[in-house]
């Protein structure tokens, strides 16, 4: 073990952190290429972490200084979906009065020798026509009740 | 047994009720779809609430003295059930208007000549003023 004095002295100065750059230059090239006792195992990797510059530390440190963003992708597309769907429904909603107006011939139609149409725009005229008809009609008719009575 | 008596006479009343004018609407029906006439059917309903008020058909066809003597022969079958009664005939002008309450219907014949026209309507509630 007394061959391995000054790296031990070395890694005990690092440790404390009062080892020189040169010091250190010399730890990572020992840890690099030296058979190192399986105690050390644990320092070989330690030392070659600081050798190649700290990476996870760097992308730890340059994740942690990026915003991360609140909500991923999907759930932000999720709830873009949601308000899209909540915008045509108030539409929607707005405009139904108006879609849902009763259309007071609704049901009626006119077969003319068998064509069959219940087009109201088209048939409007004669509907009004019948109706105006048949309220004659039934003043007459009652006219004819009262006199049966 | 007085209770039976009138449950029987109410059963009568009923059906009599439901089979009026009856003959008249199969005729209709079997009209209809027969391609040579004209048919026209208008629905009036309350602007409010959709429901109808009033429901009216014309049945209108040329040449057919055989089915205008068959629709006469309808309306003659209805005389005793109905509630109002009118009748003209005048030469080849026959016009009758057969009126049923509750529901109110009022079916009337106009034949004249070859010609027929058969025109009803059934009167489901009065209208309010406002939809008129």
């Amino acid at each position: 073990m007394s061959k391995y004095r000054h790296i031990d002295s070395l890694v005990g100065k690092f440790l404390d952190g009062r080892t020189t750059n040169a010091e250190e230059q010399e730890l990572y090239r020992w840890f690099a290429t030296a058979d190192v006792p399986e105690e050390w195992v644990d320092l070989k990797a330690m030392f070659a972490w600081y050798r190649d510059g700290m990476p996870e530390m760097e992308s730890r440190v340059e994740s942690a200084s990026k915003p991360k963003p609140r909500f991923s992708l999907s759930l932000r597309r999720g709830v873009m979906a949601v308000a899209s769907a909540v915008a045509v429904l108030l539409v929607a909603i707005m405009l139904w009065p108006s879609s849902r107006e009763i259309d007071v011939y609704d049901g009626s139609y006119i077969i003319d020798q068998g064509s069959y149409c219940d087009n109201i725009e088209y048939i409007q005229e004669d509907i009004e026509s019948l109706l105006e008809r048949a309220d004659e009609l039934e003043r007459r008719s009652d006219q004819l009740l009262a006199l049966a009575d | 047994m007085k209770r039976l008596l009138i449950f029987a006479v109410s059963l009568i009343v009923a059906i009599a009720e439901c089979s009026a004018q009856q003959s008249i609407d199969e005729l209709l029906n079997r009209e209809i779809d027969s391609g040579t006439t004209v048919f026209k059917m208008a629905v009036k309903r309350d602007p409010e609430t959709g429901e109808i008020i009033k429901r009216v058909k014309e049945f209108t066809t040329t040449g057919n003295k055989q089915l205008a003597k068959e629709f006469v022969e309808a309306f003659e079958s209805e005389r005793d059930n109905v509630d109002g009664w009118e009748e003209n005939r005048n030469g080849g002008v026959v016009q009758i208007t057969a009126v049923w309450v509750n529901p109110k219907r009022i079916y009337t014949i106009t034949v004249a000549g070859s010609a027929l026209s058969v025109f009803t309507q059934t009167i489901y509630r009065e209208e309010d003023k406002k939809s008129k």
